[in-house]
């Protein structure tokens, strides 16, 4: 049977898309899994978590123990008096020890690397911490952007 | 009857305040409209208005979005939605059997979806050369990957949305004033 040459070609395009989408799929949920593989597999990890309140006042917990698989939101929760509401983007911190988001003020959540402070790339309810990092609450102005970092 | 360019600049002003306004509006994640219309100005003017439309949203979203400023992802934002527009107008409508004109038009959606977010995921990948020191190739694979979820939903849905909307949006705005001959 002859195949038309403009669903064919449309045809090969379909598979084109389905074959590029599901590779880098794969290779998102590889990665995810052996992120999370690799923090999660122990049962008691340490972390350091500062707290910034905006006004100089910094609180470190540091070498704190949790356990494998907490999230950040878990750990702050052990740490400190934390409000916040969840929806489908994830937990969004609305205060810290009574320390209240007032627009322009909020509390965003940062990490520590190799690479100097990053601010963290989903919400703290979504990021499962790994042994020996560094995490920071930052309350700040966040009409500016990018982002002021940690000092 | 107001002249034929008349009519014309009035549906293209219409199809920007409308993408805009429907950009501002809050939606479920993984659903956007942007491209959908931007596709479909694209078959109705022609390539080079398609291209305009889609960088002139992106631009101004870009600014206004409620989601704060693109920032350096905005020229890819701009580029990757002016080939949605340019695409629209080099597609064009066929002559065809409906049925497959609407699965061209779902085809093109996941296509032109795919397009897009592989090179707006290359703005993440400038920011993550310059905050970072992956090495170039190293931050293109990482954007990519790192983007795949998201890239996957808007293909779904704009695959949908393109599969259903487009054939009847056109049509619709052609019946109004004709298009491009």
């Amino acid at each position: 049977m002859a195949v038309n040459k403009r669903t064919f070609t449309f045809t090969i395009l379909g598979l084109l898309v389905w074959a590029l989408i599901s590779s880098l799929v794969a290779a998102y949920y590889y990665n995810a899994y052996n992120d999370l593989f690799q923090k999660a597999h122990k049962s008691i990890i340490y972390i350091n978590l500062g707290i910034n309140y905006g006004n100089s006042t910094v609180q470190w917990f540091n070498y704190t123990e949790a356990r494998g698989g907490d999230t950040l939101l878990d750990a702050t929760i052990t740490m400190a008096e934390v409000n916040y509401t969840t929806s489908s983007f994830g937990a969004l911190i609305n205060s810290i020890n009574n320390v209240n988001n007032t627009s322009p003020n909020a509390w965003i959540w940062w990490m520590h690397s190799q690479f100097g402070w990053s601010e963290g790339p989903v919400a703290c309810d979504k990021y499962v911490l790994g042994d020996n990092e560094t995490l920071y609450w930052y309350y700040e102005d966040t009409s500016k952007w990018p982002y002021p970092t940690p000092p | 009857m107001p002249p034929r360019k008349t009519q014309q600049i009035a549906v293209f002003s219409v199809l920007v305040a409308v993408c805009l306004a429907i950009q501002i509006l809050p939606r479920p994640l993984g659903v956007e409209f942007t491209s959908f219309l931007t596709f479909s100005t694209g078959i109705i003017f022609g390539s080079f208005l398609g291209a305009s439309f889609g960088v002139a949203v992106m631009i101004i979203n870009g600014f206004l979005s409620p989601w704060g400023l693109a920032g350096i992802n905005l020229p890819f934002q701009m580029l990757g939605m002016g080939i949605i527009g340019a695409g629209g107008g080099l597609y064009k409508m066929t002559n065809g059997s409906n049925v497959r004109f609407f699965g061209e038009t779902a085809v093109m959606g996941a296509f032109l979806t795919l397009i897009y977010y592989m090179i707006t995921n290359m703005g993440f990948a400038i920011n993550l050369m310059l905050f970072t020191q992956f090495s170039p190739l190293d931050a293109i694979i990482i954007s990519q990957i790192s983007g795949a979820f998201v890239t996957l939903m808007y293909i779904i849905s704009n695959t949908i949305l393109f599969g259903f909307g487009v054939v009847p949006l056109v049509s619709a705005i052609r019946k109004l004033y004709g298009g491009e001959k």
